[in-house]
């Protein structure tokens, strides 16, 4: 167990680093996305005119296409939605100090209630909630790090592909679909890192 | 033997002369001369350049002329100084003057971003203007999804949230603006807009450009202030006319005439509404009274198509005499319209006592000629007969078409178009 000072000076660990084995993304890891980080100058055109919105053969694998606009705005809609309902769990004045197991399972009946994750996803996701108070405190910091991580990944990908140029009408987000689209922007990470 | 050191050559023997003695050793002296005094005069040059630079590394011409004039040394490089401080001067205020440009343009943008956003339905379409902004603007990432993530979710607080930005869009002018609202008494009351902008949303929760107030519920509070201020209107030009009404009828009673203490009742109480004026004939009475009513029924406000096809009647029967009786009740069913029209704000404040934003009215108001029977609104002018006529004209208790003028009497009755005595004999 990290101590209480090396704590904040060590990047938090990711809570999940792998999860379900492919199996699709849990509603709070990011899987694939929160890792990204900004693409570099050299993704930038990866989905510029010319270069075609598909795959890039780069040095360290196959670059992932970059999120078209119904994409990027249900993995905004999903990362600010945890980030909100983790800033609360933060904000409550017994996080590290008691057992917030029941109001983090309040909060992922929330996600699940706006349709943000599923509830099979979310009871995966609670089953590697650790036990002890400072370890929650820890695996909430780092989902909210990768939260705020991945909204701004998505997005800088997004605008750097596609800057300047408007989307088609019909790339509009429908967030009765959103678990499909989220499903789909995850395979399109992980097979790129996969690549 | 003679002395071999004069075959070395002789170092430089100490001229004694005066250098301005040779012509050409003196042009070189002050050529020397004037290169250390230009080199002296470049280096203050540069000095006072080297003074204007600031401590964070910005550059102020001012300043550096300053310097310039005020170093005597700096006088044989001050031409080539000056011009490089004024160049440098313009330069700065071309990067300047771009910059604005530039920044003026991102305004531009942030400001019709906001708007976007002010109008934004939901959440997720406000994320999608967030979204498209991001391609089209240098608007840092971490700022955008900072501003999706400080979004509330729940569309109260997210109307807050975009009427805010509806203030922003609409400018600090347009911000500050007063406008009319309904009070939750109901009561009318002037407000910023940029209240309006951020307060809650009213019934159905609806969206809108204005933020707080959607569209429908502030088009709806405009059209039931429109109605109140129709209303005081409708009540007093009908007023004059309802309370002549029955001297006017009694003009085409054949037992009425010149002479007769009726006449001169009718006479007394014409002149004195204003309808006929002091000295009138008998001729000119008719006339007058006639001439009065149809200025009146043209008038009426908010006929609708019964004012149309009155109109066009009138078009149709030039000579039409409304003192007739087949015409007076044309005029009474003109003053029942009016006060149908006038009865709509009331007659909905009875039907919905909750709502205090108003926010329902246009949708009442859309289904309130539908729904209303006119001849509710004239039942206190006709005669016995006419309401036994009209009654059993209704079919039978409970059938739609009775039920619909019960309803109308009451609310005839209740927003005081009639009082409540007038339909006394009816259901």
């Amino acid at each position: 167990m990290p101590s209480a000072l090396s704590a904040n000076l060590m990047p938090p660990p990711a809570p999940n680093p792998d999860p379900q084995g492919g199996g699709g993304g849990g509603p709070l890891s990011g899987p694939a996305l929160a890792g990204m980080g900004a693409p570099g100058p050299s993704q930038a055109g990866a989905g510029a005119p010319g270069a075609g919105p598909g795959a890039a053969p780069t040095p360290g694998g196959v670059m992932p296409p970059p999120p078209g606009r119904a994409q990027t705005v249900a993995a905004l809609r999903h990362f600010t939605t945890i980030e909100n309902e983790v800033k609360k769990l933060l904000a409550d004045p017994e996080c590290g100090k008691s057992d917030l197991r029941s109001q983090v399972i309040d909060g992922m009946t929330g996600l699940v209630s706006k349709g943000i994750t599923t509830a099979a996803d979310a009871v995966r996701e609670l089953s590697n909630f650790p036990d002890k108070p400072f370890d929650q405190k820890q695996w909430l910091e780092a989902h909210l790090s990768q939260s705020v991580q991945a909204a701004n990944a998505v997005l800088q990908h997004h605008r750097m592909a596609f800057a300047g140029q408007d989307m088609p009408e019909n790339d509009a987000y429908d967030p009765d679909n959103h678990a499909g689209i989220m499903d789909a922007l995850t395979k399109q990470y992980q097979g790129a890192k996969r690549g | 033997m003679a002395d071999i050191s004069a075959l070395y050559p002789q170092p430089p023997q100490p001229n004694g002369a005066n250098p301005l003695s040779n012509p050409s050793s003196a042009l070189s002296l002050l050529s020397q001369v004037q290169q250390l005094k230009r080199m002296q005069s470049e280096q203050a040059v540069g000095g006072a350049l080297q003074g204007a630079i600031g401590p964070d590394g910005t550059f102020d011409p001012a300043k550096a002329l300053s310097g310039i004039a005020a170093n005597p040394n700096a006088a044989y490089a001050a031409g080539e100084g000056i011009t490089s401080a004024l160049d440098s001067r313009n330069r700065q205020i071309a990067g300047d003057t771009a910059a604005f440009d530039l920044a003026r343009g991102q305004n531009d943008y942030v400001q019709n971003i906001a708007g976007s956003l002010a109008n934004a339905a939901n959440p997720n379409e406000a994320i999608k203007i967030l979204t498209d902004a991001s391609r089209r603007t240098n608007l840092p990432t971490p700022m955008l999804t900072s501003m999706i993530a400080s979004m509330p979710q729940d569309q109260k607080g997210f109307r807050r949230w975009s009427g805010q930005y509806a203030s922003v869009a609409q400018g600090a002018a347009a911000a500050n603006t007063r406008t009319p609202i309904v009070n939750p008494d109901g009561s009318t009351s002037l407000v910023p807009q940029s209240t309006l902008n951020t307060a809650p949303s009213g019934a159905g929760g609806e969206a809108g450009p204005s933020g707080g107030l959607g569209p429908m519920t502030k088009a709806s509070q405009d059209a039931y202030l429109s109605a109140q201020g129709n209303a005081a209107t409708i009540g007093a030009s009908i007023r004059p006319l309802q309370n002549a009404l029955p001297l006017i009828e009694k003009l085409s009673a054949s037992d009425f005439g010149p002479g007769s203490a009726e006449y001169a009742k009718v006479k007394s109480i014409l002149t004195t509404a204003g309808i006929i004026p002091e000295g009138a004939t008998s001729v000119d009475m008719r006339q007058e009274v006639n001439k009065y009513l149809n200025q009146t029924v043209q008038a009426a406000q908010g006929a609708g198509r019964s004012d149309e096809a009155l109109s066009a009647a009138q078009h149709a029967n030039p000579h039409l005499d409304l003192t007739q009786p087949a015409n007076i009740a044309l005029v009474k069913n003109q003053i029942g319209m009016s006060r149908m029209d006038a009865a709509v704000t009331p007659a909905y404040d009875a039907a919905s006592p909750g709502d205090k934003s108003k926010a329902g009215f246009k949708q009442f108001q859309s289904t309130y000629y539908q729904n209303t029977d006119p001849r509710a609104f004239r039942f206190d002018m006709m005669t016995p007969q006419e309401r036994r006529d009209t009654l059993d004209g209704l079919g039978k208790p409970g059938s739609p078409g009775y039920q619909k003028f019960i309803n109308s009497l009451r609310m005839a009755r209740s927003s005081g178009a009639i009082m409540p005595d007038g339909g006394a004999s009816g259901p």
